[in-house]
């Protein structure tokens, strides 16, 4: 992990088992930014949807994720190359976004067929 | 063991053994690999049963196990003088433990952590009451006289902890007959871009009516789990806890390999 000006910056390895230790990271961080406890389960819930959606569309490891905390509001994105091909339309993607929109206040994807660029926004 | 021996008596042919492992290091064929795999998965399962309590699914355990057993055939060396059962059993429930241990530290709790959560627990729902809003981690720990880091471990592993197997019965105490199915009819524009309904109208089933119905009042209603704690007479950690099951096993239903 890597601080800079408040970013934080975090590489994981793309694979299920870190989902809850990104759940854990995102609970310290949200809850020094005093966001209730209703949003720091909405935001547990956000990074592992993000994380596993990675996950589906072939992100390879490590999936860099960074922490972006504001006056009041806390900006997550996901970064990271595509493999080759592997970008597979999936029907838990169209609900992964449901729940995504749900729980955050905004919800972006800037990536291509080559890069995974997920942009998660939650206000305090 | 008595459970396993209804199946399948452990009892292995030695001779065939010796006649498989060493035709498979002469000519390295997979299929010999195979036969080797099949011929020894009932200790895989009588070693994975052993571990069936700590609430992942049996047949999860078996796969695990399998690994174990392959490596344990591809590293066996036939000139020592012990039998292979010996030699895999070791070998297979390091591999389960190594299972346990990679997929949740929290699956074993320790103790001032579950004394800690029931303590969050409680104190949750009186600083909602007294603030008139939902409490932060930060009010719950000076509460509580503990850092918030503790909250935090607390309440993840409890998750973890409590955590029963996807199969597993919960009880529906307050979800009545409820059907999210028939409320998705009714509320379509909230699905729009959600294509594929047939998927997540069978994954629904899984679910129980009060599992439904918190998915319904969070997603749908946007309810936040406070209020939705509130209007089912259940804790705020209990919602949490339900929402991330039903989460999982919406995603293990629609797909396959996530889980």
């Amino acid at each position: 992990m890597v601080e800079t000006d408040g970013r934080i910056y975090l590489e994981l390895p793309i694979e299920k088992e870190f989902a809850g230790l990104l759940r854990l990271f995102v609970s310290g961080i949200a809850s020094r930014m005093d966001f209730d406890l209703d949003a720091v389960d909405d935001l547990k819930i956000a990074v592992e949807e993000a994380f596993l959606t990675a996950m589906r569309r072939g992100v390879e490891s490590p999936v860099q994720i960074h922490f972006v905390p504001g006056d009041y509001r806390l900006s997550i994105e996901f970064k990271g190359r595509v493999a080759k091909g592997a970008a597979e339309e999936n029907p838990a993607d169209d609900f992964g976004k449901f729940i995504l929109e749900a729980v955050v206040d905004e919800l972006s994807h800037m990536g291509s067929d080559t890069d995974f660029d997920l942009r998660l926004v939650k206000n305090v | 063991m008595a459970e396993a021996g209804q199946n399948r008596s452990l009892v292995w042919d030695r001779g065939k053994t010796y006649e498989l492992f060493t035709e498979y290091r002469a000519t390295g064929d997979p299929e010999i690999r195979d036969e080797l795999v099949r011929m020894y998965l009932n200790l895989v399962e009588y070693l994975a049963r052993r571990f069936k309590s700590r609430g992942e699914p049996l047949d999860d355990l078996i796969q695990v196990g399998t690994i174990g057993l392959i490596k344990a055939i591809d590293r066996f060396d036939i000139e020592r003088a012990v039998e292979f059962t010996t030699y895999a059993t070791p070998t297979i429930v390091g591999e389960l433990k190594r299972y346990f241990r990679d997929k949740g530290w929290a699956i074993r709790v320790p103790r001032r952590l579950q004394e800690l959560n029931l303590q969050v627990n409680q104190i949750v729902n009186g600083l909602t009451q007294e603030l008139r809003r939902t409490p932060t981690i930060n009010e719950i720990a000076d509460k509580l006289g503990v850092t918030s880091e503790e909250v935090i471990e607390a309440m993840e592993t409890s998750e973890a902890y409590n955590f029963i197997s996807l199969d597993g019965d919960l009880s529906t105490e307050s979800g009545e007959n409820f059907s999210l199915l028939e409320y998705i009819g009714e509320n379509d524009k909230q699905l729009v871009g959600l294509e594929d309904r047939a998927s997540l109208g069978a994954a629904l089933k899984g679910l129980t009516p009060q599992e439904q119905k918190i998915l319904y009042l969070r997603f749908f209603r946007g309810l936040t789990q406070t209020e939705i704690a509130s209007e089912l007479d259940i804790s705020q950690m209990h919602v949490s806890r339900l929402l991330r099951r039903t989460l999982q096993v919406l995603r293990q239903k629609m797909l396959s390999f996530e889980e």
